[in-house]
Protein backbone atom coordinates (compact mmCIF):
# COMPACT_ATOMS: atom_id res chain seq x y z
CA UNK A 1 0.00 0.00 0.00
CA UNK A 2 2.06 3.07 -1.05
CA UNK A 3 2.05 5.64 1.92
CA UNK A 4 2.84 8.83 1.58
CA UNK A 5 5.27 10.00 3.85
CA UNK A 6 5.16 13.62 5.48
CA UNK A 7 8.06 15.45 4.31
CA UNK A 8 10.58 15.86 6.71
CA UNK A 9 13.32 18.47 7.05
CA UNK A 10 16.70 16.69 7.05
CA UNK A 11 20.36 17.98 7.79
CA UNK A 12 22.77 16.36 6.45
CA UNK A 13 26.35 16.73 6.36
CA UNK A 14 29.38 16.16 4.35
CA UNK A 15 26.88 16.41 1.07
CA UNK A 16 29.47 17.21 -1.46
CA UNK A 17 30.28 14.05 -2.97
CA UNK A 18 29.91 10.50 -2.20
CA UNK A 19 27.40 8.61 0.50
CA UNK A 20 26.16 12.35 1.42
CA UNK A 21 25.37 13.62 -2.31
CA UNK A 22 23.49 10.25 -2.57
CA UNK A 23 21.80 10.59 0.23
CA UNK A 24 20.57 14.35 -0.30
CA UNK A 25 19.08 13.08 -3.49
CA UNK A 26 17.15 10.34 -2.34
CA UNK A 27 15.71 12.75 0.05
CA UNK A 28 14.69 15.18 -2.24
CA UNK A 29 13.43 12.22 -4.76
CA UNK A 30 11.05 11.38 -1.84
CA UNK A 31 9.88 14.96 -1.52
CA UNK A 32 11.66 15.76 1.71
CA UNK A 33 13.72 18.78 2.56
CA UNK A 34 16.99 18.35 2.34
CA UNK A 35 19.82 21.16 4.15
CA UNK A 36 22.90 19.62 2.49
CA UNK A 37 25.76 20.89 3.76
CA UNK A 38 29.28 21.36 2.76
CA UNK A 39 32.30 22.71 3.12
CA UNK A 40 32.25 24.91 -0.30
CA UNK A 41 28.66 25.24 -1.45
CA UNK A 42 29.30 27.58 -4.31
CA UNK A 43 32.23 24.78 -5.42
CA UNK A 44 30.21 21.84 -4.51
CA UNK A 45 26.33 22.84 -4.34
CA UNK A 46 25.52 22.99 -7.82
CA UNK A 47 25.91 19.39 -8.35
CA UNK A 48 24.11 18.05 -6.08
CA UNK A 49 21.14 20.21 -5.46
CA UNK A 50 20.81 19.79 -9.99
CA UNK A 51 17.43 19.04 -10.68
CA UNK A 52 16.07 19.17 -7.48
CA UNK A 53 16.57 22.98 -6.69
CA UNK A 54 13.31 23.31 -4.79
CA UNK A 55 14.01 20.20 -2.43
CA UNK A 56 17.74 20.72 -1.69
CA UNK A 57 19.22 23.57 -0.25
CA UNK A 58 23.27 23.48 -0.60
CA UNK A 59 24.35 25.47 2.66
CA UNK A 60 27.33 26.14 4.07
CA UNK A 61 29.07 24.13 7.19
CA UNK A 62 32.12 23.10 8.32
CA UNK A 63 32.39 20.53 11.29
CA UNK A 64 35.08 21.56 12.51
CA UNK A 65 33.42 24.97 13.22
CA UNK A 66 30.65 25.47 15.29
CA UNK A 67 29.85 29.20 14.11
CA UNK A 68 29.35 27.57 10.62
CA UNK A 69 27.17 24.91 12.60
CA UNK A 70 25.05 27.34 13.92
CA UNK A 71 24.13 29.64 11.42
CA UNK A 72 23.29 25.97 9.21
CA UNK A 73 20.87 25.63 12.26
CA UNK A 74 19.50 28.50 12.36
CA UNK A 75 19.04 28.83 8.39
CA UNK A 76 17.03 25.50 8.93
CA UNK A 77 14.92 26.44 11.44
CA UNK A 78 14.35 30.06 9.71
CA UNK A 79 13.64 28.40 6.49
CA UNK A 80 11.36 25.25 7.68
CA UNK A 81 10.80 25.97 11.31
CA UNK A 82 11.94 22.41 12.32
CA UNK A 83 14.21 19.66 11.37
CA UNK A 84 13.24 16.38 11.60
CA UNK A 85 16.43 14.70 11.55
CA UNK A 86 20.14 15.29 11.16
CA UNK A 87 22.41 12.89 9.55
CA UNK A 88 25.83 13.14 10.65
CA UNK A 89 27.92 11.84 7.22
CA UNK A 90 30.74 14.15 7.05
CA UNK A 91 34.27 11.99 7.81
CA UNK A 92 37.33 11.28 6.20
CA UNK A 93 40.15 8.49 6.39
CA UNK A 94 43.37 8.69 7.45
CA UNK A 95 45.97 6.29 6.92
CA UNK A 96 49.23 5.72 8.58
CA UNK A 97 50.97 3.57 11.27
CA UNK A 98 49.84 4.42 15.34
CA UNK A 99 53.31 5.47 16.36
CA UNK A 100 54.01 7.55 12.71
CA UNK A 101 51.11 9.84 12.93
CA UNK A 102 51.82 13.53 14.47
CA UNK A 103 49.45 14.83 17.45
CA UNK A 104 48.13 17.20 14.85
CA UNK A 105 47.09 14.31 12.30
CA UNK A 106 45.31 12.75 14.78
CA UNK A 107 43.49 15.72 16.42
CA UNK A 108 42.72 17.01 13.08
CA UNK A 109 40.85 13.52 12.03
CA UNK A 110 38.89 13.59 15.19
CA UNK A 111 38.17 16.93 14.92
CA UNK A 112 36.31 16.27 12.38
CA UNK A 113 34.74 12.18 13.02
CA UNK A 114 34.05 12.91 16.72
CA UNK A 115 33.96 16.19 17.37
CA UNK A 116 32.34 17.37 14.10
CA UNK A 117 28.87 15.12 14.59
CA UNK A 118 29.07 16.06 18.47
CA UNK A 119 29.20 19.75 17.74
CA UNK A 120 26.05 19.43 15.33
CA UNK A 121 23.97 17.18 17.90
CA UNK A 122 24.58 19.87 20.33
CA UNK A 123 23.44 22.54 18.07
CA UNK A 124 20.17 20.44 16.60
CA UNK A 125 19.04 19.07 20.11
CA UNK A 126 17.38 22.14 21.46
CA UNK A 127 15.23 22.64 18.43
CA UNK A 128 14.34 18.77 18.49
CA UNK A 129 13.48 18.52 22.00
CA UNK A 130 11.57 21.72 21.56
CA UNK A 131 9.67 20.47 18.66
CA UNK A 132 9.56 17.14 20.30
CA UNK A 133 11.27 14.90 18.77
CA UNK A 134 13.34 14.10 16.25
CA UNK A 135 16.17 11.12 14.65
CA UNK A 136 19.86 11.71 14.64
CA UNK A 137 22.13 9.29 12.65
CA UNK A 138 25.80 9.22 12.79
CA UNK A 139 27.28 7.76 9.99
CA UNK A 140 29.98 5.39 10.93
CA UNK A 141 31.88 2.17 9.03
CA UNK A 142 32.40 -1.09 8.93
CA UNK A 143 35.92 0.07 10.43
CA UNK A 144 34.92 1.06 13.60
CA UNK A 145 34.22 -2.90 14.46
CA UNK A 146 36.77 -4.16 12.32
CA UNK A 147 40.26 -2.79 13.57
CA UNK A 148 42.62 -3.09 10.91
CA UNK A 149 46.66 -2.35 10.20
CA UNK A 150 46.98 1.51 9.58
CA UNK A 151 43.81 2.07 10.15
CA UNK A 152 43.64 2.64 13.66
CA UNK A 153 43.34 6.22 14.28
CA UNK A 154 40.52 6.42 11.75
CA UNK A 155 39.26 3.12 13.21
CA UNK A 156 38.98 5.14 17.14
CA UNK A 157 37.41 7.98 15.52
CA UNK A 158 34.72 5.87 14.66
CA UNK A 159 34.65 3.37 17.60
CA UNK A 160 34.81 6.78 19.08
CA UNK A 161 31.89 8.09 17.68
CA UNK A 162 29.69 4.69 18.14
CA UNK A 163 30.45 4.93 22.28
CA UNK A 164 28.93 8.66 22.01
CA UNK A 165 26.31 8.14 19.87
CA UNK A 166 24.94 5.29 22.43
CA UNK A 167 24.95 7.18 25.38
CA UNK A 168 23.43 9.75 23.71
CA UNK A 169 20.87 7.82 22.38
CA UNK A 170 19.98 6.73 26.22
CA UNK A 171 20.41 10.69 27.53
CA UNK A 172 17.73 12.31 24.96
CA UNK A 173 15.27 9.66 24.89
CA UNK A 174 13.18 11.00 27.60
CA UNK A 175 12.44 14.04 24.53
CA UNK A 176 11.28 11.67 22.05
CA UNK A 177 14.71 11.89 20.21
CA UNK A 178 15.97 8.89 18.37
CA UNK A 179 19.86 8.62 18.13
CA UNK A 180 20.96 5.79 15.75
CA UNK A 181 23.93 4.44 13.63
CA UNK A 182 24.97 3.24 10.63
CA UNK A 183 27.82 1.00 8.93
CA UNK A 184 28.40 1.39 5.45
CA UNK A 185 30.74 -0.72 4.15
CA UNK A 186 33.15 -0.02 1.19
CA UNK A 187 31.51 2.15 -1.27
CA UNK A 188 32.71 3.39 -4.57
CA UNK A 189 32.59 6.95 -5.16
CA UNK A 190 33.44 9.27 -8.11
CA UNK A 191 36.00 10.68 -5.88
CA UNK A 192 36.65 7.75 -4.16
CA UNK A 193 40.06 9.37 -2.38
CA UNK A 194 39.59 13.01 -1.91
CA UNK A 195 38.17 12.09 1.50
CA UNK A 196 41.45 10.07 2.22
CA UNK A 197 44.07 11.47 3.91
CA UNK A 198 47.66 9.49 4.07
CA UNK A 199 50.30 10.44 7.37
CA UNK A 200 52.99 12.67 6.89
CA UNK A 201 55.09 9.70 6.57
CA UNK A 202 53.49 7.61 4.23
CA UNK A 203 53.19 10.76 1.33
CA UNK A 204 56.88 11.43 2.14
CA UNK A 205 58.05 8.29 1.46
CA UNK A 206 59.36 7.64 4.97
CA UNK A 207 57.66 5.15 6.92
CA UNK A 208 58.40 2.23 8.23
CA UNK A 209 55.78 0.36 7.01
CA UNK A 210 56.26 2.03 3.59
CA UNK A 211 56.31 -1.36 1.25
CA UNK A 212 52.89 -2.74 3.31
CA UNK A 213 51.56 0.76 3.29
CA UNK A 214 51.55 1.01 -0.66
CA UNK A 215 50.88 -2.51 -1.14
CA UNK A 216 47.42 -2.32 1.48
CA UNK A 217 46.60 0.86 0.35
CA UNK A 218 46.57 -0.51 -3.67
CA UNK A 219 44.26 -3.58 -2.14
CA UNK A 220 41.80 -1.22 -0.36
CA UNK A 221 41.66 1.04 -3.67
CA UNK A 222 41.31 -2.31 -6.07
CA UNK A 223 38.25 -3.41 -3.53
CA UNK A 224 36.77 -0.17 -3.86
CA UNK A 225 36.88 -0.01 -7.53
CA UNK A 226 34.83 -3.02 -7.50
CA UNK A 227 32.07 -2.22 -5.40
CA UNK A 228 28.61 -0.62 -5.65
CA UNK A 229 27.95 3.26 -5.25
CA UNK A 230 26.32 4.46 -2.46
CA UNK A 231 23.06 4.18 -3.38
CA UNK A 232 21.99 1.65 -0.76
CA UNK A 233 23.14 3.64 1.57
CA UNK A 234 21.42 6.27 0.82
CA UNK A 235 17.79 4.55 0.41
CA UNK A 236 18.40 3.02 3.64
CA UNK A 237 19.15 6.11 5.34
CA UNK A 238 15.87 7.53 4.08
CA UNK A 239 14.11 4.60 4.98
CA UNK A 240 15.30 4.64 8.78
CA UNK A 241 14.04 8.17 9.07
CA UNK A 242 10.74 7.91 7.05
CA UNK A 243 9.66 4.79 9.68
CA UNK A 244 8.59 6.30 12.21
CA UNK A 245 6.28 3.77 14.22
CA UNK A 246 9.04 1.71 14.65
CA UNK A 247 12.03 2.95 17.27
CA UNK A 248 15.09 3.16 15.12
CA UNK A 249 17.80 -0.12 15.77
CA UNK A 250 20.66 1.22 17.27
CA UNK A 251 22.67 -0.10 14.98
CA UNK A 252 22.35 -0.75 11.20
CA UNK A 253 25.14 -2.31 8.58
CA UNK A 254 24.58 -1.65 5.33
CA UNK A 255 25.81 -3.52 2.28
CA UNK A 256 26.61 -7.54 2.26
CA UNK A 257 30.24 -6.89 3.02
CA UNK A 258 29.50 -5.02 6.48
CA UNK A 259 26.62 -7.95 7.35
CA UNK A 260 28.95 -10.43 6.74
CA UNK A 261 32.17 -9.24 8.17
CA UNK A 262 30.03 -8.10 11.46
CA UNK A 263 28.33 -11.81 11.95
CA UNK A 264 31.70 -13.19 10.91
CA UNK A 265 33.60 -11.22 13.85
CA UNK A 266 31.12 -11.17 16.32
CA UNK A 267 31.07 -14.86 16.50
CA UNK A 268 34.45 -15.29 16.91
CA UNK A 269 36.89 -15.15 19.40
CA UNK A 270 39.71 -12.38 20.01
CA UNK A 271 41.97 -15.06 19.49
CA UNK A 272 40.54 -16.99 16.76
CA UNK A 273 39.83 -13.71 14.79
CA UNK A 274 43.25 -12.78 15.38
CA UNK A 275 44.74 -16.09 14.22
CA UNK A 276 42.21 -15.84 11.05
CA UNK A 277 43.68 -12.76 10.02
CA UNK A 278 47.90 -13.87 10.76
CA UNK A 279 47.22 -17.35 8.78
CA UNK A 280 45.70 -16.38 5.59
CA UNK A 281 47.97 -16.89 2.58
CA UNK A 282 45.00 -15.30 0.54
CA UNK A 283 46.01 -11.88 -0.92
CA UNK A 284 43.44 -9.34 -0.87
CA UNK A 285 42.88 -6.35 1.97
CA UNK A 286 43.74 -6.72 4.81
CA UNK A 287 45.35 -10.19 4.37
CA UNK A 288 48.49 -9.43 2.12
CA UNK A 289 49.63 -6.71 5.28
CA UNK A 290 49.60 -9.90 7.43
CA UNK A 291 51.63 -11.78 4.99
CA UNK A 292 54.03 -9.48 4.30
CA UNK A 293 54.38 -8.70 7.96
CA UNK A 294 55.47 -12.15 8.92
CA UNK A 295 57.25 -12.50 6.46
CA UNK A 296 59.27 -9.04 7.67
CA UNK A 297 58.90 -10.81 11.45
CA UNK A 298 60.62 -13.89 10.22
CA UNK A 299 63.61 -11.71 8.55
CA UNK A 300 63.11 -9.88 11.59
CA UNK A 301 64.12 -13.26 14.37
CA UNK A 302 66.73 -14.54 11.20
CA UNK A 303 68.84 -11.98 12.42
CA UNK B 1 35.05 -0.61 -14.99
CA UNK B 2 32.21 -3.56 -14.52
CA UNK B 3 30.84 -3.68 -18.15
CA UNK B 4 26.47 -3.15 -18.54
CA UNK B 5 25.17 -6.73 -17.11
CA UNK B 6 22.24 -8.59 -18.56
CA UNK B 7 20.04 -9.79 -15.73
CA UNK B 8 16.74 -12.09 -15.54
CA UNK B 9 14.00 -11.13 -12.94
CA UNK B 10 10.95 -13.31 -12.25
CA UNK B 11 8.12 -11.75 -10.79
CA UNK B 12 8.81 -8.33 -11.64
CA UNK B 13 5.21 -6.89 -12.23
CA UNK B 14 5.27 -5.42 -8.90
CA UNK B 15 7.16 -5.19 -5.73
CA UNK B 16 10.75 -6.17 -5.27
CA UNK B 17 10.79 -7.55 -8.89
CA UNK B 18 9.91 -4.23 -10.47
CA UNK B 19 12.03 -2.41 -8.27
CA UNK B 20 15.20 -4.03 -8.80
CA UNK B 21 14.23 -3.94 -12.85
CA UNK B 22 14.28 0.22 -12.58
CA UNK B 23 16.87 0.07 -10.12
CA UNK B 24 19.59 -1.51 -12.40
CA UNK B 25 18.25 0.02 -15.94
CA UNK B 26 18.84 3.42 -13.88
CA UNK B 27 21.92 2.11 -13.14
CA UNK B 28 23.01 1.20 -17.36
CA UNK B 29 22.04 -2.23 -16.67
CA UNK B 30 19.72 -4.54 -19.10
CA UNK B 31 16.81 -6.22 -17.56
CA UNK B 32 14.62 -9.10 -18.93
CA UNK B 33 11.78 -8.04 -16.41
CA UNK B 34 9.79 -11.45 -16.83
CA UNK B 35 5.75 -11.24 -15.24
CA UNK B 36 2.92 -13.60 -16.24
CA UNK B 37 0.96 -10.95 -18.23
CA UNK B 38 3.30 -8.42 -19.54
CA UNK B 39 0.71 -6.69 -21.49
CA UNK B 40 -1.38 -5.92 -18.26
CA UNK B 41 1.58 -5.30 -16.07
CA UNK B 42 4.67 -4.44 -18.28
CA UNK B 43 3.89 -1.46 -19.07
CA UNK B 44 4.69 0.65 -15.81
CA UNK B 45 7.44 -1.34 -15.25
CA UNK B 46 9.34 -0.61 -18.44
CA UNK B 47 7.84 3.11 -18.60
CA UNK B 48 11.28 5.43 -18.81
CA UNK B 49 13.40 2.79 -19.70
CA UNK B 50 11.92 1.14 -22.92
CA UNK B 51 15.84 0.50 -23.72
CA UNK B 52 17.05 -0.98 -21.03
CA UNK B 53 13.76 -3.36 -19.57
CA UNK B 54 11.96 -5.64 -21.63
CA UNK B 55 9.06 -7.12 -19.96
CA UNK B 56 8.54 -10.93 -21.21
CA UNK B 57 6.35 -13.35 -20.17
CA UNK B 58 6.87 -16.08 -18.13
CA UNK B 59 4.46 -18.17 -15.58
CA UNK B 60 7.38 -19.91 -13.19
CA UNK B 61 5.10 -22.74 -13.01
CA UNK B 62 5.27 -23.32 -16.83
CA UNK B 63 7.74 -24.74 -18.02
CA UNK B 64 7.42 -23.61 -21.59
CA UNK B 65 7.42 -20.04 -20.56
CA UNK B 66 10.52 -20.64 -18.81
CA UNK B 67 12.23 -21.56 -21.31
CA UNK B 68 11.14 -19.07 -24.26
CA UNK B 69 11.61 -16.60 -22.20
CA UNK B 70 15.18 -17.57 -21.53
CA UNK B 71 15.79 -18.07 -25.29
CA UNK B 72 14.44 -14.37 -25.65
CA UNK B 73 17.26 -13.07 -23.46
CA UNK B 74 20.08 -14.64 -24.44
CA UNK B 75 18.63 -14.13 -28.34
CA UNK B 76 18.68 -10.62 -27.93
CA UNK B 77 21.59 -10.25 -25.76
CA UNK B 78 23.94 -12.80 -26.16
CA UNK B 79 23.86 -13.83 -22.71
CA UNK B 80 22.37 -13.56 -18.97
CA UNK B 81 24.75 -12.70 -16.69
CA UNK B 82 22.79 -12.82 -13.56
CA UNK B 83 19.42 -14.33 -12.91
CA UNK B 84 17.17 -12.80 -10.23
CA UNK B 85 14.61 -15.65 -8.73
CA UNK B 86 11.96 -13.11 -7.01
CA UNK B 87 8.70 -14.27 -8.24
CA UNK B 88 6.89 -16.19 -5.49
CA UNK B 89 3.35 -16.12 -2.87
CA UNK B 90 2.95 -16.40 1.02
CA UNK B 91 0.23 -18.99 2.22
CA UNK B 92 -1.22 -17.80 5.10
CA UNK B 93 -3.00 -21.24 6.60
CA UNK B 94 -2.62 -23.29 9.65
CA UNK B 95 -0.32 -26.41 9.17
CA UNK B 96 -3.31 -28.50 9.53
CA UNK B 97 -5.48 -26.71 7.51
CA UNK B 98 -3.10 -26.66 4.37
CA UNK B 99 -4.51 -28.88 1.49
CA UNK B 100 -2.57 -31.00 -0.77
CA UNK B 101 -3.42 -28.75 -3.28
CA UNK B 102 -2.50 -25.80 -1.66
CA UNK B 103 1.00 -26.74 -0.35
CA UNK B 104 1.26 -28.45 -4.24
CA UNK B 105 0.62 -25.56 -5.60
CA UNK B 106 2.75 -23.08 -3.03
CA UNK B 107 5.68 -25.53 -3.60
CA UNK B 108 5.31 -25.24 -7.05
CA UNK B 109 5.55 -21.63 -7.37
CA UNK B 110 7.90 -20.85 -4.40
CA UNK B 111 10.45 -23.68 -4.88
CA UNK B 112 10.25 -25.58 -8.28
CA UNK B 113 9.26 -22.00 -9.86
CA UNK B 114 13.11 -21.01 -9.64
CA UNK B 115 14.57 -24.92 -9.71
CA UNK B 116 13.07 -24.66 -13.34
CA UNK B 117 14.56 -21.26 -14.06
CA UNK B 118 18.04 -22.66 -12.42
CA UNK B 119 17.65 -25.32 -15.07
CA UNK B 120 16.88 -23.73 -17.78
CA UNK B 121 19.97 -20.72 -17.05
CA UNK B 122 22.97 -22.86 -15.59
CA UNK B 123 24.00 -24.37 -19.41
CA UNK B 124 24.33 -20.91 -20.39
CA UNK B 125 26.13 -20.09 -17.52
CA UNK B 126 28.69 -23.13 -17.79
CA UNK B 127 29.63 -22.82 -20.92
CA UNK B 128 30.32 -19.18 -20.43
CA UNK B 129 32.26 -19.93 -17.22
CA UNK B 130 30.59 -17.16 -15.68
CA UNK B 131 27.26 -16.10 -13.89
CA UNK B 132 25.14 -15.17 -10.71
CA UNK B 133 22.14 -16.49 -9.26
CA UNK B 134 20.58 -14.58 -7.03
CA UNK B 135 17.25 -16.17 -4.98
CA UNK B 136 15.15 -14.28 -3.28
CA UNK B 137 14.64 -16.15 0.14
CA UNK B 138 13.10 -14.55 3.61
CA UNK B 139 13.59 -13.60 6.80
CA UNK B 140 11.44 -16.44 7.17
CA UNK B 141 13.57 -18.94 4.76
CA UNK B 142 15.20 -19.33 8.57
CA UNK B 143 12.48 -18.42 11.02
CA UNK B 144 9.35 -20.37 10.89
CA UNK B 145 6.12 -19.12 12.64
CA UNK B 146 2.80 -19.68 13.20
CA UNK B 147 0.17 -19.92 10.36
CA UNK B 148 3.01 -19.36 7.67
CA UNK B 149 4.41 -22.91 8.19
CA UNK B 150 3.68 -23.55 4.89
CA UNK B 151 5.13 -20.56 3.52
CA UNK B 152 8.02 -20.96 5.80
CA UNK B 153 8.48 -24.41 4.19
CA UNK B 154 9.16 -23.05 0.69
CA UNK B 155 11.88 -21.17 1.73
CA UNK B 156 13.56 -23.56 3.72
CA UNK B 157 13.59 -25.92 1.12
CA UNK B 158 14.71 -23.19 -1.23
CA UNK B 159 17.57 -22.05 0.73
CA UNK B 160 18.63 -25.80 1.20
CA UNK B 161 18.88 -26.74 -2.40
CA UNK B 162 20.08 -22.92 -3.19
CA UNK B 163 23.52 -24.12 -0.71
CA UNK B 164 23.71 -27.47 -2.89
CA UNK B 165 23.68 -25.65 -6.25
CA UNK B 166 26.51 -23.49 -4.75
CA UNK B 167 28.78 -25.64 -4.36
CA UNK B 168 27.66 -27.82 -7.24
CA UNK B 169 28.18 -24.64 -9.72
CA UNK B 170 30.99 -23.35 -8.19
CA UNK B 171 33.64 -24.71 -10.49
CA UNK B 172 32.15 -23.01 -13.44
CA UNK B 173 32.33 -19.79 -11.60
CA UNK B 174 28.60 -19.59 -11.14
CA UNK B 175 27.65 -18.01 -7.56
CA UNK B 176 24.91 -19.00 -6.06
CA UNK B 177 23.09 -16.35 -3.50
CA UNK B 178 20.53 -15.96 -0.84
CA UNK B 179 18.86 -12.68 0.09
CA UNK B 180 16.55 -12.90 3.27
CA UNK B 181 14.04 -9.62 2.76
CA UNK B 182 12.33 -8.97 6.36
CA UNK B 183 8.83 -7.71 6.20
CA UNK B 184 8.59 -4.97 3.69
CA UNK B 185 6.09 -2.92 2.50
CA UNK B 186 4.84 -4.24 -0.84
CA UNK B 187 1.53 -5.01 -1.98
CA UNK B 188 2.26 -8.58 -1.60
CA UNK B 189 1.62 -8.11 1.85
CA UNK B 190 -1.49 -5.99 1.11
CA UNK B 191 -3.63 -7.42 -1.81
CA UNK B 192 -1.36 -10.05 -2.80
CA UNK B 193 -1.31 -12.66 0.61
CA UNK B 194 -2.59 -16.30 -0.70
CA UNK B 195 -5.26 -17.00 2.63
CA UNK B 196 -5.53 -20.66 3.14
CA UNK B 197 -9.18 -21.55 2.08
CA UNK B 198 -9.79 -22.57 6.02
CA UNK B 199 -9.29 -18.89 6.98
CA UNK B 200 -10.70 -17.15 4.27
CA UNK B 201 -14.12 -19.13 4.40
CA UNK B 202 -14.10 -18.09 7.95
CA UNK B 203 -14.42 -22.10 9.15
CA UNK B 204 -10.85 -22.31 10.64
CA UNK B 205 -10.03 -23.21 14.52
CA UNK B 206 -7.49 -20.35 14.26
CA UNK B 207 -10.03 -18.12 12.89
CA UNK B 208 -9.32 -15.42 15.48
CA UNK B 209 -5.72 -15.28 16.01
CA UNK B 210 -5.52 -15.72 12.05
CA UNK B 211 -7.35 -12.65 11.36
CA UNK B 212 -5.15 -10.51 14.01
CA UNK B 213 -2.25 -12.29 12.39
CA UNK B 214 -3.22 -11.36 8.87
CA UNK B 215 -3.83 -7.41 10.11
CA UNK B 216 -0.77 -7.16 12.25
CA UNK B 217 1.35 -8.41 9.85
CA UNK B 218 -0.31 -5.72 7.32
CA UNK B 219 -0.16 -3.15 10.34
CA UNK B 220 3.53 -3.91 10.48
CA UNK B 221 4.17 -3.79 7.11
CA UNK B 222 2.37 -0.45 6.42
CA UNK B 223 5.36 0.85 9.23
CA UNK B 224 7.87 -0.73 7.51
CA UNK B 225 10.11 0.01 4.65
CA UNK B 226 9.47 0.11 1.52
CA UNK B 227 11.00 -1.73 -1.26
CA UNK B 228 13.72 0.20 -2.53
CA UNK B 229 16.33 -0.99 0.02
CA UNK B 230 15.77 -4.31 -1.36
CA UNK B 231 15.79 -3.50 -4.88
CA UNK B 232 19.06 -1.51 -4.24
CA UNK B 233 20.65 -4.21 -2.48
CA UNK B 234 19.66 -6.79 -5.70
CA UNK B 235 21.34 -4.55 -7.79
CA UNK B 236 24.42 -3.84 -5.89
CA UNK B 237 24.89 -7.64 -5.81
CA UNK B 238 24.59 -7.84 -9.61
CA UNK B 239 27.02 -5.05 -9.98
CA UNK B 240 30.14 -6.81 -6.82
CA UNK B 241 32.73 -8.58 -8.68
CA UNK B 242 33.98 -9.85 -5.10
CA UNK B 243 32.56 -13.36 -4.30
CA UNK B 244 29.20 -13.09 -2.59
CA UNK B 245 28.50 -14.47 0.72
CA UNK B 246 25.50 -17.54 1.13
CA UNK B 247 23.08 -15.27 2.60
CA UNK B 248 22.66 -11.53 2.88
CA UNK B 249 20.03 -10.61 4.62
CA UNK B 250 18.21 -7.25 3.39
CA UNK B 251 16.66 -4.46 5.65
CA UNK B 252 17.13 -3.72 9.04
CA UNK B 253 14.45 -6.30 10.69
CA UNK B 254 16.28 -9.22 8.88
CA UNK B 255 19.56 -8.68 9.96
CA UNK B 256 18.65 -7.89 13.47
CA UNK B 257 15.89 -10.27 13.87
CA UNK B 258 17.99 -12.95 11.84
CA UNK B 259 21.20 -12.06 14.19
CA UNK B 260 18.62 -12.62 17.45
CA UNK B 261 17.73 -16.06 16.10
CA UNK B 262 21.49 -17.41 15.51
CA UNK B 263 22.21 -16.14 19.36
CA UNK B 264 19.76 -18.27 21.28
CA UNK B 265 18.86 -21.73 21.90
CA UNK B 266 15.58 -23.40 20.50
CA UNK B 267 14.68 -22.76 24.51
CA UNK B 268 15.34 -19.26 24.79
CA UNK B 269 13.97 -18.34 21.15
CA UNK B 270 10.72 -20.51 21.57
CA UNK B 271 10.00 -18.32 24.99
CA UNK B 272 10.79 -15.30 23.58
CA UNK B 273 8.44 -15.29 20.47
CA UNK B 274 5.53 -16.85 22.68
CA UNK B 275 5.68 -14.08 24.93
CA UNK B 276 5.38 -11.50 22.09
CA UNK B 277 2.27 -10.03 22.95
CA UNK B 278 2.88 -6.27 20.66
CA UNK B 279 1.63 -5.21 17.55
CA UNK B 280 2.78 -6.86 14.10
CA UNK B 281 3.58 -10.20 13.52
CA UNK B 282 3.98 -12.67 15.72
CA UNK B 283 2.58 -10.86 18.86
CA UNK B 284 -0.55 -10.10 17.24
CA UNK B 285 -1.07 -14.04 17.02
CA UNK B 286 -0.08 -14.43 20.31
CA UNK B 287 -1.99 -11.87 21.66
CA UNK B 288 -5.18 -13.60 20.32
CA UNK B 289 -4.62 -16.56 21.21
CA UNK B 290 -3.57 -15.76 24.81
CA UNK B 291 -7.12 -13.96 24.83
CA UNK B 292 -8.79 -16.73 24.06
CA UNK B 293 -7.60 -18.86 26.09
CA UNK B 294 -8.44 -16.23 28.72
CA UNK B 295 -12.08 -15.99 28.04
Amino acid sequence: MARDPKSKVVLITGTSSGIGADTAREFAVRGHHVIATMRNPDRDGPGVTKGFKRNIQATRLDVTDQASIDAAVAFALERHGRIDALINNAGYTSYGAVIEQTDDEIQRVFDTNLFGPIRTMRAVVPAMREQGGGKIINVSSIAARLVGPLFGVYCSTKIALEAVTEAMRYEVARWGIQVAIVSPGIVKTDNQWRSFDAAGAIREGTSEYQEAAESLLAEVRKVAAGRPGGRLNAVQLADLIEIDEQPLPLLTPIGEDTIRAFANRASMTDDEWEAMLWSSEEEGYPIGFFKMEREARARHLSH
Amino acid sequence: MLEAQVVLITGASRGFGAGAARELADRGHQVIATMRNPDRDGPDVVKGYEKNIQAVRCDVTDDATVKSAVATAIERHGRIDVLVNNAGESLICAVEETTDEEMRDHMDVNLVGPVRLIRAVVPHMRERRSGKILNISSMAGRIAGPLVGGYCATKFALEAISEALRYEVAPWNIQVVLVQPGVVRTDLIFGGLTIGSALKEGRSVYQGPGDAMIAGLRGGADRRQGPRTIASTIADLVEIEDPLPLRIPVSDDAIRTLNQRAAMTDDEWEAFISSMREEGYPGSYFRAVAEEASS
